[in-house]
């Protein structure tokens, strides 16, 4: 052992918590050394001194002024670094941070589960924004569709004039089901009636629902492509 | 037992019971209680924050306040924690909020100026009063080692003060400054280092 190791053990030599064989071991090198010896003496009368420096007393009043802070109320207002420290501190917003991520959590396992029906609500208009618009010879004097389904999409004037054509089926994502929806329906009164019977070209096409017009009573419905007649019908262009 | 210590034992129910049951009593709304650890803790806490801050009026301050959080926050202590190290705790927090303040004042904290403050000889003691010749060394000693404890760093002192101070375990120091149990004998072992340098020529009076 050296004097700078040894220096590192002077401490707990002092306050006798070395283990036997460290202890044997800095006996052994204070022994042959004076210099350390002389510095455990005078570091064993520092800690010893330390330990009787005389204790800074409080003023007389000092324990009834606290009392007297507490009876005001003062006590029980928090100062600004203290309220900061209590209300923001990790242990209270732990359980923000855990509800948010719970929160969090269970979106992205909705989202995992219902890959499509996130896009429900504005689902429409996204997908007749990216929908090619086809057969422009045919539908050239039909306007685009408002933005409603029970709105009419155009003079029935328009619609009734309009050239025949055989209606195009657009690749269905079932496949089991016609996907094409030849215009946006599903409506009451005259003007609507006239746009659902004429020959509509299937200016839109969606994924999402297709025009059922194979009711034997005439009536035209929208319908989803899931097959489930029940789920509300919610279109927007 | 004696008549006299019955009698004393009646008046105060709460002196043998330990910090922790004290606290208890206080959590529970007994203000005999909140007087009781303001008693016991009171010099202890004012020695703590005045070796720290070398500023016996602000101390005082400091003292009163750790005293009112503990009360503020009387629901929140678990008793499965010692309550010396609970308030310890406060006290050093409350400090170093000070020494930080000062810095953001001052824009350096420096123990030096701390020292011009109270005129280049530290805080007076207390309980100052004259002392028989024979005891004159033994006093000229303790200031020495006063002042040598405010040059060392804060860092070190407040866990050579701590522990050979105030008299703290290894494990309560390490829990109150947030520091692991080998850097809290490190911080101790070089604290006391420094100290034994400051205080070498004087140690020689001393002749051990």
């Amino acid at each position: 052992m050296n004097c700078r190791s040894a220096e590192h053990l002077f401490s707990s030599f002092v306050e006798d918590e070395l283990s036997q064989r460290e202890r044997l071991s800095l006996e052994s090198h204070l022994e042959e050394c004076a210099r350390c010896s002389a510095a455990v003496q005078e570091l064993r009368v520092t800690v010893d001194l330390l330990s009787t420096l005389p204790s800074y007393e409080t003023g007389p009043a000092f324990e009834e002024e606290i009392m007297d802070r507490i009876r005001s109320g003062e006590a029980m207002r928090p100062g600004l670094i203290e309220w900061i420290s209590e209300h923001l501190a990790p242990a209270r917003l732990r359980p923000v941070f855990l509800a948010g991520a719970a929160g969090c959590a269970l979106w992205i396992a909705f989202l995992l589960v219902n890959p499509g029906q996130d896009a429900a609500p504005n689902g429409g208009s996204k997908i007749a924004g990216t929908t090619p618009k086809t057969e422009q010879t045919a539908t050239s004097n039909v306007p685009a569709p408002s933005s409603a389904v029970t709105t009419p999409a155009a003079p029935a004037g328009d619609v009734v004039a309009s050239a025949p054509t055989p209606a195009r089926v657009a690749p269905s994502r079932t496949g089991s089901v016609p996907a094409a929806l030849e215009g946006t329906a599903a409506a009451s009164g005259s003007a609507d009636s006239a746009r659902i019977n004429a020959p509509y070209q299937d200016e839109y096409i969606l994924d999402q629902f297709y025009l059922n017009r194979s009711g034997e009573d005439g009536v035209h419905s929208i319908v989803p492509v899931s097959g489930r007649t029940t789920d509300d019908v919610y279109i927007t262009f | 037992m004696p008549i006299e210590s019955l009698r004393l034992k009646k008046l105060d129910p709460l002196a043998e019971l330990s910090d922790e049951d004290v606290m208890e009593r206080c959590a529970q709304g007994s203000e005999a209680a909140f007087r009781t650890l303001v008693q016991r803790y009171r010099s202890r806490i004012m020695n703590l924050v005045c070796r720290f801050i070398n500023d016996r009026d602000r101390a005082e301050e400091i003292a009163q306040e750790v005293f009112l959080r503990v009360f503020r926050n009387k629901e929140r202590y678990r008793k499965s924690g010692k309550f010396s190290t609970w308030i310890f705790t406060i006290a050093v927090n409350l400090t170093k909020n000070e020494i930080r303040s000062r810095v953001r004042h001052r824009g350096t904290y420096s123990l030096d100026a701390m020292d011009e403050e109270s005129g280049g000889q530290g805080l007076p003691f207390p309980d100052w009063k004259p002392l028989p010749d024979a005891d004159l060394n033994a006093r000229e000693i303790q200031n020495k080692v006063a002042e040598a404890l405010r040059k060392i760093p804060p860092r070190y002192r407040e866990a050579v003060v701590l522990r050979d101070v105030e008299g703290l375990s290894y494990e309560e120091v390490g829990e109150i400054l947030r520091i692991p149990g080998g850097t809290v004998r490190s911080r101790i072992n070089r604290a006391r280092l420094m100290l034994k340098e400051r205080l070498k020529p004087y140690l020689k009076l001393e002749d051990v």
